[in-house]
Parts: structure tokens; sequence; C-alpha cells
């Protein structure tokens, strides 16, 4: 029971926060997506200035004819409301993910729908980073153990300094260099990873996405598991020390099954939520390193509607990044207190 | 706290200091990067960083040049950047009004490759609007052979009280003279099946022929280069007795510049590396003060208050902390275009949280002592409570945080910059990147423009690291074993 209160707590908590966000930035925004959208009313009415009964028209009706056009726009915008209504509408439309309209930018299907762009350019990031997550996680978890075993082995410094090193790293700096290496200088994998492959049938397909995709991999992967080495290992160490632990040895339980089975099962609830924290951290990071690779998700799309000052782009690309951070927070939470047998029944309810 | 008790704090603080190594080491690396951003006019001058953008004033320099290093590493001895502005000069009158000034560069070139380009400047003064001077330029080499680079009368000028001046920039490679004239030179002795290879003179780099032998693959840049001592003479026809030349220099353009090559717009990226260290820092340090400063008051104050106000102001932390920052950042910069003291406050803004957390949890604590207690007895109102008595107590842990988290604020400005969105009239390291993507440096393999910038952020970001490491150590012995 104290779990489902717990769950509802937490969920309750990140759709208020969802909402005023995005309440505040609407209101901040208002203004330049109602002059993005001016501007679109004024492009659709010249439009229709272009059909053959316009020109027909005398000078006086014609002037009629576009403020009429004009007002039916506005109108059917919402652009005639009170501001507060306006904002309120404009809140309504993000969170039922109705972005609006793009000016120039346009999915590969053509379509002019920010969201649809979205949508087209989302299951690609994912992909990308949801693999890559899990990669550098297991690595991590794996050198991490290694090193808190040996405390203070060469592995153990080695694996601190290369966590400090990789601290100031940023990613799609990394991302360069290895181009330069493996792509300019070796030629191992392209330097582009655009564009993706077209389906013909499941082997080829994937083959040819892993092959696009095995250099941004490698960097986040790279860049990633430093740190993470180093925390598993701090966490484990700690571990360690727990009189559990010590009873299990003194009991005569095989190492690894100590290690595998008790260590990794008292650090689970942490490492889990960690996991899911490291990957939110490097969706920011993400949004830069697709770009230095081409590769056609989020983060191309933000590069390429910064360079086109696409607006609405943006702004629903922030939407959905703060959808998507959100929705990992809670899961990160849910996750801990389902690991963390303390939290369901109710003993630090209030951590 | 007396001022005896402080003296003795810092005393014990350095004499454990200095026995971290990784801190010594990041301090010793902040004095240099300090040393280079305070001398950064003596290293760089000051007016590369007044005309990072202005594109006209690195006209002189090569494009895409690597570094002059590289030639202890390639085998091959690439010829370097040279300016010449001194000639002999013999000015001689032809009869009828004309007069010849004839200017003779000495070039030794002693490299296996020879320059990317060769330009002539000059300002030529004239008086008769009609005639402006004219221009003839030829290339002795050591060999006796001369090759015609151009000839032409000089561009009119802009009117000057009762003269013109014409500025003459002539160069080589753009010129048809040169390219016509090296072909037809290279070819009496090319074999005729290297002829075949070449399509037309559009196709031959004129610069190659010049600096190479006599021998076949003259054409195709597979001769022998010809060293020796070259003279490049340039000869100006006046058709007024007062016409002049001033300020005449040649530029052989390098194939390799400087500590760390240029980039495609001719930039010395070494002058703009050793800009980029001011912002860094500067953003670095202060953005780490305010946000330090900002959750420190913030997470103290929370904690002092308790309650129902201890609650709320939980939940803003939380609430700034469930926002992803890069991308609010990018879209407040995509539309606000802000400078970068707004990006130095807007970073504060929002990175505050987890310090305001840790601060919190601290004031918890530091709030049940007793001398808090005496302190209210005493009548002390919450403002001086938490300024005086608390506030004090979580500084350690503040200096430590603070250095921790420059790297953080540091790298968001690089991305920023990176995604073009940075302050366009500041050089900052992400913005020298942001054009190494533009131009497609990784692809045209141009690691020269790749990688100091980058090494530079991380050399800054391990600094303040490694000094973060050290001061939580010494400062914060509590925190390691919680």
């Amino acid at each position: 029971m104290a779990y489902g209160r717990y769950l509802a707590l937490r969920i309750i908590n990140a759709l208020i926060v969802l909402v005023v966000v995005i309440f505040v930035i609407s209101a901040l925004f208002n203004k330049v997506a109602e002059d993005q959208l001016k501007i679109t009313i004024e492009e659709q009415v010249r439009g229709e200035t272009r059909n053959p009964t316009f020109a027909r028209m005398s000078a006086e009706k014609q002037k009629e004819f576009i403020a009429q056009r004009k007002e039916y726009y506005i109108h059917m915008y919402g652009l005639d409301k009170s501001y507060i209504q306006r904002v309120m509408d404009r809140t309504k439309d993000t969170l039922t993910l109705h972005f609006g309209k793009a000016h120039e930018l346009r999915s590969p299907t053509g379509s002019k729908e920010v969201s649809t762009i979205i949508k087209e350019v989302l299951p690609r990031s994912i992909l990308l980073f949801t693999t890559a997550g899990i990669i550098y996680s297991i690595i991590g978890i794996l050198v991490g153990l290694k090193s808190a075993q040996r405390a203070g082995s060469s592995l153990d410094k080695g694996i601190s300094i290369f966590a400090l090193v990789s601290l100031s790293l940023p990613m799609w700096w990394v991302g360069m260099i290895f181009i330069l290496i493996f792509a300019f200088k070796l030629g191992w994998f392209p330097a582009s990873s655009y564009p993706l492959p077209q389906y013909e049938n499941l082997l080829q397909y994937v083959g040819g996405v892993l092959y696009k995709m095995a250099l941004p991999l490698i960097t986040i992967v790279f860049v990633n598991f430093g740190g993470w080495a180093y925390t598993s290992r701090n966490l484990v160490i700690g571990i360690l020390q727990e009189d559990f632990v010590m009873v299990a040895r003194a009991k005569g339980v095989p190492e690894r099954k100590v290690i595998y089975g008790h260590v990794l099962r008292a650090a689970a609830p942490s490492i889990v939520t960690l996991t899911i924290f490291t990957l939110l951290g490097s969706l920011g990071g993400a949004i830069i390193t697709e770009t230095v690779f081409n590769w056609p998700g989020m983060g191309r799309l933000y590069w390429a509607a910064i360079q086109m000052n696409e607006i609405p782009v943006i702004m629903g690309l922030t939407f959905v990044n703060i959808f998507l951070y959100l929705f990992a927070m809670v899961l990160a939470d849910l996750v801990y207190g389902y690991l963390d047998p303390r939290i369901k029944v109710g003993v630090s309810g209030r951590v | 706290m007396r001022w005896e008790d402080l003296k003795q704090d810092i005393k014990n603080f350095l004499f454990e200091f200095r026995r971290q190594k990784i801190g010594i080491m990041g301090v010793i690396l902040l004095v240099i990067l300090l040393v280079i951003a305070i001398f950064a006019p003596v290293i760089a001058t000051e007016g590369a960083k007044d005309n990072w953008r202005n594109m006209a004033y690195w006209d002189e320099n090569p494009a895409d040049a690597p570094p002059a290093w590289m030639n202890y590493f390639t085998g091959k001895d690439m010829s370097p950047h040279i300016i010449m502005d001194t000639y002999d000069e013999k000015i001689e009158d032809l009869g009828g009004g004309i007069k010849r000034d004839e200017l003779t560069f000495n070039y030794d070139y002693k490299y296996d490759v020879p320059p990317t380009d060769l330009t002539f400047k000059a300002e030529l003064i004239y008086y008769n609007a009609a005639k402006p001077p004219s221009i003839n330029m030829v290339l002795l080499r050591p060999d006796g052979n001369t090759i015609k680079l151009y000839s032409k009368p000089s561009k009119t000028g802009k009117s000057e009280e009762d003269h013109y001046v014409a500025e003459v920039n002539v160069l080589v490679s753009a010129s048809d003279t040169a390219k016509k004239e090296a072909y037809n030179f290279g070819r009496e002795f090319e074999t005729k099946d290297n002829l075949k290879k070449i399509l037309s003179a559009d196709f031959v780099d004129p610069m190659s022929v010049i600096f190479s032998k006599t021998e076949p693959g003259i054409l195709l840049e597979e001769a022998d280069p010809l060293k020796g001592n070259y003279k490049l003479i340039v000869d100006i026809y006046y058709f007024d007795k007062r016409d002049s030349t001033r300020s005449a220099k040649s530029i052989f353009a390098g194939k390799v510049y400087g500590l760390l090559g240029t980039d495609s717009n001719r930039r010395d990226l070494f002058k703009g590396v050793v800009w980029g260290t001011r912002w860094a820092l500067a953003l670095g340090l202060l953005t780490a003060v305010f946000s330090v400063g900002i959750g420190i008051a913030f997470g103290i104050t929370s904690a002092y208050l308790g309650g129902w106000k201890d609650e709320f102001m939980q939940r803003i932390n939380e609430a700034v902390a469930s926002l992803p920052f890069l991308p609010i950042l990018i879209l407040i910069s995509a539309v606000f275009k802000p400078s970068i003291w707004n990006i130095i406050i807007l970073m504060s803004l929002l990175f505050w949280t987890g310090t305001a957390k840790v601060a919190r949890s601290m004031g918890l604590q530091i709030k049940e002592e007793t001398y808090i207690e005496a302190a209210r007895c005493l009548g002390a109102g919450n403002r001086r409570i938490i300024l005086r008595h608390m506030i004090p107590q979580v500084m350690p842990y503040a200096f430590a945080n603070m250095a921790l988290s420059v790297p953080s604020a540091l790298l968001t400005e690089a991305g920023l910059s990176f995604l073009g969105l940075g302050d366009t009239t500041v050089i900052t390291w992400g913005q020298i990147l942001y054009g190494a993507q533009t131009a497609g440096a990784t692809l045209r393999g141009l690691w020269w423009w790749v990688v100091p910038p980058g090494l530079a952020i991380a050399i800054v970001g391990l600094t303040f690291v490694m000094i973060g490491t050290a001061l939580d150590t010494v400062l914060n012995p509590k925190m390691k074993r919680m």
C-alpha cells in the first residue's frame, strides 16, 4: 500500500512540475511563437490571392477580401483572445503535443507538422542512447566491481584517473576526434551516419544501421564508462564493509556469490537509478554529439532548427526533452522504490 | 571568528593541502592558465581579439595551414609563412613621362614543399586619374629561367586630395597569366604521357611549377623541388613624375603556419585559443561562484526556516532540478541571443539545485547545535543567525563544490557555442569548434583546428576537478565517510 502511495505521489509531483514549467515557457515565449504565427498567416493569405477570382476583383474588393481572410485566420488560430487565454491555450496544446507547424523544415515524409517531424527522429535518438547506456552501464559495473575488489591496485588508480579526465571531456569533441582518427585517418567507419540504410531485408538493415551507429556508440561508451565505473566502485567499496558481507564470507559463501549475489543486490537500487540518471545527463550532451556524427535523431534536428531559426521546432524539441526527462526521473524513483524494500514498507517513505 | 583563529585555520589548511599531490598539480595548472589569460595581449596581440570576425584582417595568412612543427614529424620540409617588406628598389626614367620602378624581393627557397601562394601588396599613389600605374610581375629562378606572373594596369584607386591611392593585392593563385605561363613553361619539360593527363592550364598549380626542377612531372607536382635564391621582380610603370609606391610587401604563404596553424578563414588558431582562455576561466569561475552561492543561501535558509516554508522551498528546488538545462538554455539562446554575461546568469540560475540539497541537509544538523540556540536566546535575528553562524559552517563544502562545478559550466557554454548560439562578440573555444564543424574540419582532416580548443576545455575542466577533489578531501573529511 505504501508503495502505491509513494508511486502516486511521485507521478503527481512530476505532472505538477510539467504543467507549471510548460505554462511558464508558454508565457515567456508566447510573443515569439505568435510573431511566427502571424508570418504564417501572411503567407497563407498571400497564397490565396494567387487564384484567378482574386485577380478579377476590384481593388476595393481585394482589400476587403484580404482583411477578411486575415481576420478569419486570426480567429482560427485564436490570436484575438485575451493574453491569459492564449497562454492557457498554448499550454493545453503543448500538453496534448500540438506544437504547430514548421516554416521550412519538413519531415522525410513531407509533413510540416512539428510533432510529426519530432516523432520521426525520436526513435533514432532513443535507439542510439539506450544502446549506449546499456553497454556502458554493464562495462562500467563490471570494471567498477573489479577495481573495488582490488582497491588501491594500479587498475583501481587507473580507473580513478580516467574517470577524473573523462569528467571534463566534452563528449561531442571526443566524437570529432574519433571521426578524425577512425573515419578520416583509418577509414574504418563512416564519418557521417546520414542517411541511414534503406530497408531491404532484416539482416542487411540491422547490419547497415549498426555500421553507421558504431562510431557514435563507441564515443558515448568511451566518455561515460569511466565515471560510471568510478561511481559503482565507490558504491561497492561501501557495501563490502557491511556486516552482512562479512557474515556471508564467514559462512563460507563462495566469493563470486558474495559479489554477484549479496553485494550487487544491495547496490542494485542505487545502480539502477544512477544508470537512469546518467542516461538523462547524457541526453544533454547527446543533442550535440548527434550533430557531430550527423546521426539523424533529435540532436541533428536541433542543429537544423537552430541554423534555420525554426522557433516552433526548437520549442517542440524542448518540450519533448522536458517530457522525457521528467518521465525518466519518475521511472528512476519507481524503480528505486521497487528495488529498495524499505520504501515498500514505508520505513523511509519520507526520504 | 577571531583573526588569530582564521590564521591558524588557513595554516592548517595549507599544511594539509600541500600533501595532496593532485591538488598541487591542479594549482600549478591554474597558475599557468591565469598567466596565459592575463598576458593574452602580449602572447596573442590585441588586434587578434578585436578582429577575430573581421576576415580582411587575416588575409595575409595561408588558409588551412597545419602548425609549423609538423615539419619534425612528416620528414618533409614545408615552407613556412614569410612576409617580406624589404626589397631592392631601382627607379629608371624611360622618357616620354614614363618611369619604371623596379622592386626586387629575394626569396631563399630551401624547402621540399612550395608555398601555397604568393601575394604582392602595395599602395600606389598616382596623380593622373586616367592613367593608373601598371604592374608587371616576374619570377627569376635560380636556374636562370623566368616566369611571368602578372601584367595589368592597377585598378583605379580612391581619390585623396590631389592624388589617388590604389591598393594593389596580386595573388598568384588567382592570376590567369601565372597559370598560363607556368603551364607553358612546364610543358616543354613534360613527357607526352604526362601531358595527356592534364586537361588544361586550369589544372596546374603555378606555385608547384615555379618551385620545381625542370624535369618530367613538373606539371603534376611530382618533380623535385628546385632550391636556391629566387628573385621576385615587380616592375611598376608610372605615367606621372610624382607617382610612387609605398608599403610594398610580398607574402610567401606558408604550407605550415605558426604554433597551431590556421583555419579556413586564415585565422591564427594559436591566438584564438589563447584569447579563449580568458572567457573560459571567467565564465567557469563566475558561474561556479554564483550558482554555489545561490545554492548555499537557498539550502541553509530552507533548513533554518523549517516547516511549510522548508517544504515549499524544497518543491521549488525539485522543480528546477527536474529541468533538462541544456534544452532550456538552447531555447532561450535561440530566441533571445543573449550576451555572454546573460549566459553566465542563466547557467547560475539553473545549476544551484544540487548544492542547495546538500546545504539543506547540513543546515538541518547545524540548526540543532546549542550555539544556534544560544544565539537565538541572545536575541539574534534570522538573518544574523543564517549569515554569521550557519553559512560559515558550510563554507568548506561550498569551496570544494565551486571548483567541482566549473567544468560543467564550461562544457555547457562550449556546447551552446558549438551549436552557434554563443555570444559572437567574444572568442570562446566552443565557437572555434563551431567554426570547425561548419567548415567540415573533421572530414577534411584539419586536426589542428579541432584538437587544441577541445583539449583546452578538457585541461581547464581537469584543473578544477583536481583542485576540487583535493579541497574535498582536506576540507570535508566527514563527507568522505557519508
